[in-house]
């Protein structure tokens, strides 16, 4: 074993000579920090970030650095100095919660300046962790939150009041790809064909709109289905289908909606199920 | 957990699911149906329609005004309209500023009228 170099006898050209040999390349002054941020959707979640940092005077020292999340989609930060020298490597989980893939983003970069307000020096690494699956530098990549695949969820939505159709609205910070969704109609008494259709709107303007194919009567109990790719399906028994084209990528705040013509006050929809493959989306 | 209900629209969720993702609610719109009351056309919500209240029917092509009660199962009701309500409830998260470590500091987007534990069924 070769003792460690006494790296502050060196001059400053030679120290520089150093850090661009070093496995990460990343040499901090003590100026810089480590910038961890993480978005998250899970309760209970931290990000776990670990490493070893190269100090001048040549100790390899290791450090373990917790961020706490919050769950509603927006972003948490901490910045932690390690002083100067090189920083060999880390390791980013989301700790000991589990979580599953797509519900939690971690980033990590070198910031010059007070958090929130810094300069962004470098982007070490960056996209979705678990307990077991971790992001590192050096070696790891700087991915989107949009890139490969989702988190797959099912969402039970709000079971509306009677004579009221149902609504979900795409939370904050998330964009859904619309997988498949089930929702019941029991009509009342009252003589009446309703017709149940469904869609999505931005907030402003529709952008799609589905009939169901067929009306639904009085004192009746139909689940309207809707699947990704499938057109209308005729009802059979009481499971008809809405029509619902492929990759239909809604963001946050669009909704997916009934509108049912001809509604009755005592006419209840249950709750809406949902099935998304979900995207962290910050700005 | 328990389910609660909005106290703007009467909708019942669980805000936090076995998944432990919270759910964030958001009140659906409310349907108006066109209807002529004492003379005059005006929207009213679906929960307020009177008996005297006339509807705009689609009844073999033609538009025709019945009452509720003269309404028959082929009729189609002309002129429903989903709007929001005035008094929406949006737990969604929107961003009111930063606190002193740079981190957002949230706030839901409406608060409508509240919520209370939904009533056992």
């Amino acid at each position: 074993m070769f003792p460690p170099p006494d790296l502050a006898a060196l001059s400053p050209a030679a120290r520089a000579a150093v850090a661009l040999q070093s496995p990460g390349s990343f040499y901090m002054t003590g100026e810089d920090v480590l910038q961890i941020s993480g978005w998250n959707i899970t309760t209970g979640v931290r990000l776990t970030v670990s490493g070893r940092f190269l100090t001048l005077e040549g100790r390899i020292q290791s450090f373990v650095h917790d961020v706490a999340l919050t769950t509603d989609r927006v972003i948490a930060s901490l910045v932690r100095s390690l002083g100067d020298g090189w920083l060999l490597n880390l390791t980013v989980t989301s700790g000991a919660t589990s979580s599953p893939y797509g519900a939690t983003f971690a980033r990590v970069q070198v910031v010059r300046g007070l958090a929130g307000s810094g300069i962004v020096l470098g982007t070490l690494c960056a996209g979705y962790v678990t307990s077991a699956q971790p992001i590192a530098f050096p070696g790891g990549r700087v991915r989107s939150m949009i890139e490969g695949r989702g988190n797959i969820r099912s969402i039970t939505g709000t079971n509306p009041a009677a004579g009221v159709d149902w609504a979900e609205t795409v939370p904050t910070g998330v964009r859904w790809r619309l997988l498949a969704l089930t929702a019941t109609l029991a009509t009342d008494a009252t003589a009446a064909n309703r017709q149940a259709r469904f869609g999505f709107t931005d907030g402003a303007a529709n952008l799609y709109r589905s009939d169901a194919p067929n009306n639904q009567t009085a004192s009746t109990s139909v689940v309207y289905n809707a699947g990704h790719g499938t057109a209308r399906i005729a009802m059979v028994s009481d499971q008809p289908g809405w029509g619902l084209p492929t990759e239909m990528f809604l963001l946050a705040g669009y909704t997916i909606f009934s509108a049912t013509g001809s509604i009755q006050a005592g006419d209840n929809w249950g709750a809406p199920q949902l099935l998304v493959e979900e995207f962290l989306d910050a700005n | 957990m328990a389910l609660m209900r909005c106290k703007s629209c009467g909708g019942e969720y669980d805000p936090l699911p076995t998944d432990g993702v919270p759910y964030f609610h958001a009140c659906p719109p409310i349907t108006t149906v066109h209807v002529e009351r004492a003379g005059n056309p005006i929207d009213v919500p679906l929960a307020d329609v009177r008996a005297t209240d006339l509807l705009f029917v689609e009844r073999a092509g033609a538009i025709v005004r019945v009452l509720p009660a003269a309404f028959v199962e082929t009729d189609r009701r002309s002129g429903d309209q989903q709007i929001q309500r005035a008094d929406k409830r949006d737990e969604n998260v929107k961003v009111t500023g930063y606190d002193k470590t740079g981190n957002p500091i949230v706030a839901p987007k409406s608060e409508g009228k509240g919520t209370e534990p939904a009533p056992p069924k």
